[in-house]
C-alpha cells in the first residue's frame, strides 16, 4: 500500500513536471499550428543559458530563470521569423525545418560544451509527509507547472490577446484585414511558447540535470503529453501530463526496469491508433 | 486522315534519363576499384546499404507519408538473420528472406495502427514504434544480447567461388540488391498501375479514393514492401560489420535515412541513391566526427527545406534538360504517367453509359440519415435518382446537400437507413463506389497539381478499373475544350479550367452516375452558360445520369428534368422544376419572394 | 461642404506573375454612396480590391483615403485608417464564437450588426465553424463593419448563397448605406447589385470600361446584353 501511495505521489509530481515541460509545445501546436521538432533543442539551450549565467556570472537562481526565458524567447522569435513563417501550412517543411535545427543545436552543443551532464549548485530538501518521500525540487516544479498552465489557459481563452492570437491562428489574412499586426503576434506567441520551455528546463535541472542529449527526452515527453491530451488544448496538456506521469511512475514502480519504458510507449501507440485526437483535441486536426 | 497531336516523349529526354542511369551505375561499379584501402571499401559497403534503406523509404514517402522508423526495420532484419544464423545455425541465404518477411509483416502492423494518421501524427507513430523496438530488443536479453547486442555474425555464405569476407565482393553483392530495390521502387511509382495509384494517393488522398484507389490496401502494401526492403538492407549491414545492437536503430539513424531521401529527392528513381552517397561520403571525406556529421545533416535539411525542395537531383537534371532543350523542340513532361494518345476527330466518341433511360431508380435511399456525434445533418431521406437525366438537388446553405454526396460516396457515415444500388443494399466505400460507376466533383475543384491534364484524365480512367476506351477519353477532352490544355500541369490552370478538368476527370471512368457539387460556383455569366451547355451535352451524348447541386436557379431550371429540395437535412419538395418553383415551402425556405 | 471623396484611385496598375492585371484604374467613391463594380471572372475585380486593402502592391498609381495617400501600406494599417474589407468566400475565424469574433474590434457606432443580422444574435455563443454558408457571409460582413470604417468593401457577397439569403444580404447592405457608411461592392449578380447601387462601373481585362448611375446601366439594352448577361 505504501508503495502504491508513494508511486502515486511520484506520479503526480512527475505529471506536474511533464506538464511543465509540455506547455510551450502545446501553445505552439494550438495557437500556431506548428509541429516544432526543435522544441527539445530550445528547451536544452534555455537550460544551458541559465547554467552558464549562473556558472560564469554567478547570477542568482531567480535571475537565471529569467535569462533562460529571455534566451528561449529570442530563439523562438528567430525560428518563427526565419523558419516557421515561411512554411506556414506546409506540415512536411515545418517538420523538416525543426529537425534540421534540432540536429544542428544538438551537434553544436556537444561540440561547444561537451557531452557531460551538468548540475546547478542549488540545494533542495526532501519533505517527508505521512511516510511519503517528497523531494522539494519535484514538488516545487509540479506547483510551478500548475501555476503556469493556469496562467496560459486564462491568457489564451479569456483575454482579448488570446482572442487575437486564436483568430490569427485560424486565418491570418483576415486577421490582418481587421487591423492586427500578424507578424508581431506570431513573434510574441512563438517567443512565449519557447520561453516557457526555457523556464521549464531551468526549473527541472535539479531533477533531470542538463546535457545536450536531453533535447530528445524533452521533445518526446512533450509530444507524448500533447498527443495524449489533445493538440491545441491547454487543459489537455495538463491532464495528459498527469496521466503520463502516473503511468510512468506506476510502471517503474511495479514492473522490472527493462520493461517499464515500454508502457508509456504502448499508451501512446494505442492513443494514436484508437483516438489520435487525444482526450481534449478535435478530430479535424488529425484525419 | 491525319493524326492530330500525338504526345510522345521527346527522344532527348529519354536519352538524358538513360545517360543518367548508366552514368550512375558506372560510377557505383568503378569507384571502389580505384582504391585498395580496406577502410574506404567499408565505407562503400555502408553507403550501398544506406542506399537500399533510402530507396525503400522513398516508396513510403511517395505514398504521402514520412516514416521515422526505417532504421528499425533494418534492425528487425539484422537481428532476425543474426539470431537465425548464430543461435539456430540457419544458413544466411535462408535467413535473409525470413528477415525480410518479418520486417514486412511488422511494417504492415505499423501500417495498420497508423492507417488514419497523416503528416506529423504518422511521423510520431513511427518514432514511437522505433523507440518501442529498442526497448524490446534491450529487454529481451537472452535472445538479442540486450544492450550490447549480438556479435560474431557470419558473413553470407559464399557461392560459385565468391567469397563475401572480401569487402569488395560484398560491395558488389549489395549493389545487386540495390539494383533490385530500384526496380521494385520503379514498380511502386510509375511502372505499374499500383505504382501510379500510389503516387496519386500520395498527392491527394481524397481524390485518389474517389477515383477508385483503395487507400488502405495500397498503403499497407507500400509499407510492407518498404520495410521488407529495409529488413534486407539491415541484414546486409549487420552481417558485414558482423554485429548488431540497439544503437544501430536509434531514431537518429532513421532520421539520417530521411535526410538521404530528402537530399536526393523522392521524385526520381535514383534520388535516394544520390542522397545516400552524399550523406555517407561527405562526412567521411571531411573526416567528420559524429557531432560534426550531425551538424552537417542538420544543415543539409535546412538547405533542402529552404532551397531545393525536390532534392538535388531534379535541380541538376532540370538544368541539364533545359540546356538540351535548346537543341531540340521536344515536349518536356515531368511525369512518367502515360498520357492520352490523341486520335483523329472521327475516332472520338463517348462510351455509352450502361444505365438506359427509364430504368427507374437505380440508386435509391430509404430512411437515410447521417449524424456526426449528436449533430444530425440528414434525416429520413426517402428518394431515388431518376436514371438517364439530370436530377437537381437544391436547398439553402447548410441543408446537407454536400453531406448527402459524401454519404453516397462513403466519405460521411451512413448512420441510419439504407442505400440501394441496382436493387442491392450496399454500404458506400469511396473506392468501391468509384468502381461501381459513381463519380463526383467537389465544391473546390480538385485536380492533380503536378500532372498534366491529359495524364490526369488517363489516370482517372485507369485507376477506376472500368473499361474505358481511348475514343471515350478523346471525345471527353475535346468536348470539354481541354485539348489546348492537354500538356498543362494542374497547378497552372485557371479556376474555370480547373472546373472543366475536374468534371472531365470524373467522366473519365465513364460513370453511370455523375455527382456535380456546385460546378457553376464562382463562374461569370459567359462561363456559366458555357459549362451549363456542356453538362447538358455530356448527359445527352452518353446517356448517363447526373445529380447536380447548384444555386444558380436559371441554369438549374433549364438543365434538370427533376428537382429535389433539401432543407435542414430533410426533403421538403420533389418534382418537376415548375412544380418545385411554385411550392410554398420552397419559396419560404429557399427562393424568397421576388 | 467637404467634397473630398472617401476613396479615390488614380491610374492604379498592378502586375501578377509578370502579366499586368490592372491597367490605369481611376475612379472615386463619395461619402455615403453605394458603388458597385461589375464584370466577368478574370476581369481583375478581386485584384483591385486586394490592392485597395493593402494585400497586393500596386506597381503604379495612387490610392487615397479621404485625401490621404495609402498606397503600399500593409493591410492592418489600412484597416486602422478606415477601410473595412469582407473578402470573397466569407473567410472567418472557425474556432472563435460569433460573440468573440465580434469582440475583436470595436463595435460599429452607426449600425447595430446584431440587429442587422438577427441570425447572428441567435447563434451568438456558437462557434463560427458551425454556421451555415449564409450565416458565415453575414458574420464576415459584420466583422468588416467593426472599428467604424470610413468605407466598407464587400467582395461578391452573394456568391454561393441561396436566393433567399441573397435577398437578406442585399437588404442588409442597403441598410448599412442608409446608416451613413460608404460601401464599395464587387458583384457578379449584376441584376441584384444594380437594384441597390447608386453608381456602378464595369470592369473588363483590368480596365474600367463603363460607368454610370445604376439606373442608366440597368436600362441600357445593349449594355445589359453584352456586359451584364441580362
Amino acid at each position: 500500500m505504501q508503495l502504491f501511495l508513494q508511486q502515486g505521489a511520484n506520479g503526480l509530481m512527475l505529471g506536474g513536471m511533464f506538464t511543465l515541460m509540455s506547455v510551450g509545445l502545446s501553445m505552439m501546436f494550438g495557437t500556431m499550428k506548428v509541429a516544432n521538432f526543435a522544441y527539445g533543442a530550445m528547451y536544452m539551450l534555455g537550460g544551458y543559458s541559465a547554467f552558464w549565467a549562473s556558472n560564469l556570472l554567478g547570477v542568482p537562481h531567480l535571475l537565471a530563470i529569467v535569462i533562460a526565458f529571455v534566451t528561449a524567447f529570442l530563439l523562438g522569435v528567430v525560428m518563427e521569423e526565419f523558419g516557421f513563417s515561411k512554411f506556414r501550412g506546409n506540415e512536411e517543411a515545418t517538420l523538416i525545418f525543426g529537425l534540421g535545427v534540432a540536429l544542428i543545436a544538438r551537434g553544436g552543443a556537444v561540440l561547444a560544451w561537451g557531452s557531460q551532464t551538468r548540475f546547478m549548485p542549488i540545494s533542495f530538501d526532501t519533505y517527508r509527509v505521512a511516510g511519503l518521500v517528497l523531494p522539494s525540487a519535484r514538488l516545487w516544479a509540479a506547483v510551478a507547472s500548475l501555476g503556469i498552465v493556469a496562467v496560459v489557459y486564462v491568457l489564451v481563452n479569456k483575454t482579448p490577446w488570446g482572442r487575437i492570437i486564436r483568430a490569427i491562428s485560424d486565418n491570418p489574412e483576415r486577421a490582418a484585414l481587421m487591423g492586427f499586426n500578424t507578424r508581431l503576434q506570431y513573434w510574441l506567441t512563438a517567443g512565449l511558447a519557447t520561453g516557457l520551455a526555457g523556464v521549464a528546463s531551468v526549473l527541472l535541472i535539479p531533477v533531470f540535470s542538463l546535457s545536450p542529449a536531453m533535447d530528445d527526452a524533452a521533445l518526446y515527453t512533450a509530444m507524448t503529453v500533447v498527443i495524449l491530451g489533445g493538440l491545441g488544448s491547454i487543459t489537455g496538456c495538463f491532464v495528459g501530463g498527469m496521466l503520463l506521469g502516473l503511468v510512468t511512475a506506476f510502471s517503474y514502480g511495479y514492473l522490472p526496469s527493462p520493461i517499464a519504458p515500454a508502457v508509456p510507449l504502448i499508451l501512446l501507440i494505442l492513443t494514436l491508433a484508437i483516438r489520435p485526437e487525444g482526450l481534449f483535441g478535435s478530430k479535424d486536426r488529425v484525419v | 486522315m491525319t493524326t492530330t497531336d500525338l504526345i510522345k516523349t521527346s527522344p532527348t529526354r529519354v536519352n538524358l534519363d538513360i545517360l543518367g542511369y548508366v552514368g550512375l551505375a558506372a560510377v557505383l561499379i568503378i569507384a571502389p576499384l580505384l582504391t585498395s584501402n580496406a577502410y574506404h571499401l567499408n565505407v562503400f559497403v555502408i553507403m550501398a546499404v544506406n542506399a537500399i534503406l533510402a530507396t525503400g523509404l522513398a516508396i513510403v514517402v511517395r505514398a504521402g507519408r514520412l516514416s521515422l522508423a526505417q532504421a528499425s526495420f533494418g534492425g528487425v532484419g539484422g537481428y532476425t538473420t543474426g539470431i537465425l544464423t548464430t543461435t539456430l545455425s540457419v544458413p544466411f541465404w535462408v535467413a535473409l528472406p525470413i528477415g525480410g518477411l518479418l520486417a514486412a509483416a511488422i511494417g504492415v502492423l505499423l501500417g495498420l495502427t497508423s492507417l488514419r494518421l497523416r503528416g506529423f501524427y504518422f511521423a510520431i507513430a513511427t518514432f514511437t514504434f522505433s523507440q518501442l523496438a529498442i526497448v524490446i530488443l534491450r529487454a529481451w536479453t537472452d535472445v538479442t544480447g540486450g544492450m550490447s547486442g549480438m556479435f560474431g555474425l557470419p558473413h553470407p555464405t559464399g557461392f560459385l567461388g565468391f567469397d563475401f569476407s572480401d569487402p569488395l565482393q560484398y560491395y558488389y553483392l549489395v549493389l545487386i540488391f540495390l539494383f533490385v530495390a530500384v526496380l521494385i521502387y520503379y514498380a511502386c511509382t510509375a511502372g505499374t498501375s499500383f505504382g501510379r495509384g500510389l503516387s496519386v494517393l500520395g498527392e491527394d488522398e481524397v481524390l485518389a479514393r474517389s477515383i477508385g484507389v483503395s487507400a488502405t490496401r495500397f498503403r499497407l502494401l507500400a509499407f510492407a514492401i518498404s520495410s521488407g526492403i529495409g529488413g534486407i538492407a539491415g541484414s546486409f549491414g549487420a552481417h558485414f560489420i558482423q554485429g548488431v545492437s540497439p544503437s544501430d536503430i536509434q531514431p537518429i539513424v532513421s532520421i539520417f535515412i530521411v535526410v538521404m531521401v530528402m537530399a536526393g529527392g523522392a521524385k526520381t528513381l535514383t534520388g535516394p541513391i544520390i542522397g545516400a552517397v552524399i550523406m555517407t561520403m561527405v562526412p567521411e571525406l571531411l573526416r567528420a566526427s559524429a557531432q560534426w556529421s550531425m551538424v552537417f545533416y542538420g544543415v543539409f535539411l535546412l538547405l533542402y527545406v529552404f532551397l531545393f525542395r525536390e532534392g538535388l537531383l531534379p535541380i541538376v537534371s532540370k538544368a541539364a534538360k533545359r540546356l538540351l532543350a535548346r537543341f531540340s523542340n521536344g515536349t518536356m513532361s515531368n511525369s512518367s504517367a502515360v498520357p492520352v494518345q490523341f486520335l483523329s476527330a472521327d475516332q472520338c466518341k463517348p462510351d455509352i453509359s450502361p444505365t438506359p433511360v427509364g430504368s427507374g431508380t437505380f440508386m435509391a435511399f430509404q430512411g437515410l440519415g447521417c449524424s456526426f456525434g449528436s449533430l444530425r445533418v440528414l434525416s429520413d431521406l426517402n428518394w431515388g435518382v431518376e436514371a438517364g437525366c439530370i436530377n437537381g438537388l437544391i436547398g439553402p446553405n447548410g441543408a446537407g446537400k454536400t453531406t448527402f454526396f459524401n454519404v453516397m460516396t462513403g466519405i460521411a457515415p451512413l448512420t441510419d437507413g439504407t442505400v440501394r444500388w441496382h436493387g442491392k443494399d450496399i454500404l458506400p466505400v469511396p473506392e468501391e463506389m468509384a468502381r461501381r460507376g459513381v463519380a463526383r466533383t467537389y465544391q473546390h475543384a480538385r485536380v492533380l497539381e503536378n500532372h498534366t491534364v491529359s495524364e490526369t484524365i488517363s489516370l482517372c480512367a485507369e485507376l477506376s478499373k472500368r473499361n474505358v476506351s481511348d475514343a471515350h477519353l478523346n471525345w471527353l477532352i475535346s468536348v470539354m475544350n481541354l485539348k489546348h490544355l492537354a500538356n498543362v500541369n494542374g497547378k497552372d490552370l485557371t479556376h474555370y479550367q480547373r472546373r472543366l478538368t475536374s468534371i472531365a476527370m470524373a467522366m473519365a471512368s465513364n460513370p453511370e452516375l455523375l455527382l456535380l457539387d456546385e460546378p457553376l460556383a464562382g463562374l461569370d455569366d459567359t462561363e456559366t452558360r458555357e459549362l451549363s451547355t456542356l453538362i447538358a451535352k455530356i448527359q445527352r451524348e452518353t446517356g448517363n445520369t447526373i445529380l447536380l447541386i447548384e444555386h444558380k436557379l436559371s441554369e438549374v431550371m433549364a438543365l434538370c428534368s427533376v428537382l429535389t429540395v433539401l432543407d435542414h437535412g430533410q426533403i421538403i419538395a420533389h418534382g418537376t422544376p415548375a412544380e418545385v418553383a411554385s411550392n410554398e415551402d420552397v419559396i419560404e425556405a429557399y427562393l424568397g419572394h421576388e | 461642404m467637404n467634397n473630398t471623396p472617401i476613396l479615390s484611385l488614380e491610374n492604379v496598375q498592378s502586375h501578377h506573375r509578370g502579366a499586368q492585371n490592372l491597367s490605369g484604374i481611376s475612379f472615386e467613391v463619395q461619402k455615403g454612396e453605394l458603388v458597385s463594380i461589375l464584370g466577368a471572372n478574370g476581369a481583375g475585380k478581386t485584384s483591385l480590391l486586394g490592392v485597395i486593402a493593402g494585400q497586393f502592391r500596386a506597381s503604379n498609381g495612387v490610392i487615397k483615403l479621404e485625401g490621404r495617400d495609402v498606397s503600399g501600406l500593409p493591410p492592418n494599417i489600412i484597416n486602422k485608417l478606415g477601410i473595412g474589407y469582407a473578402p470573397q468566400n466569407h473567410p472567418i475565424f472557425d474556432s472563435l464564437t460569433v460573440k468573440e469574433s465580434l469582440m475583436l474590434g470595436a463595435p460599429n457606432q452607426k449600425v447595430d450588426v446584431l440587429a442587422l443580422f438577427p441570425n447572428l444574435e441567435r447563434k451568438h455563443n456558437q462557434r463560427a465553424a458551425s454556421l451555415s454558408g449564409g450565416e458565415r457571409q453575414m458574420l464576415s460582413m459584420a466583422m468588416a463593419l467593426q472599428n467604424d470604417p470610413k468605407i466598407c468593401i464587400f467582395d461578391e457577397p452573394s456568391s454561393g448563397l441561396a436566393p433567399i439569403i441573397v435577398t437578406q444580404v442585399f437588404d442588409a447592405i442597403r441598410k448599412v448605406v442608409e446608416a451613413g457608411i460608404t460601401v464599395l461592392m464587387v458583384e457578379q449578380n449584376a441584376r441584384a447589385a444594380l437594384k441597390i447601387a447608386d453608381r456602378a462601373y464595369v470592369m473588363e481585362h483590368g480596365k474600367l470600361t463603363l460607368s454610370g448611375s445604376a439606373a442608366e446601366l440597368a436600362n441600357n439594352d445593349e449594355i445589359r446584353r453584352a456586359y451584364l448577361g441580362m
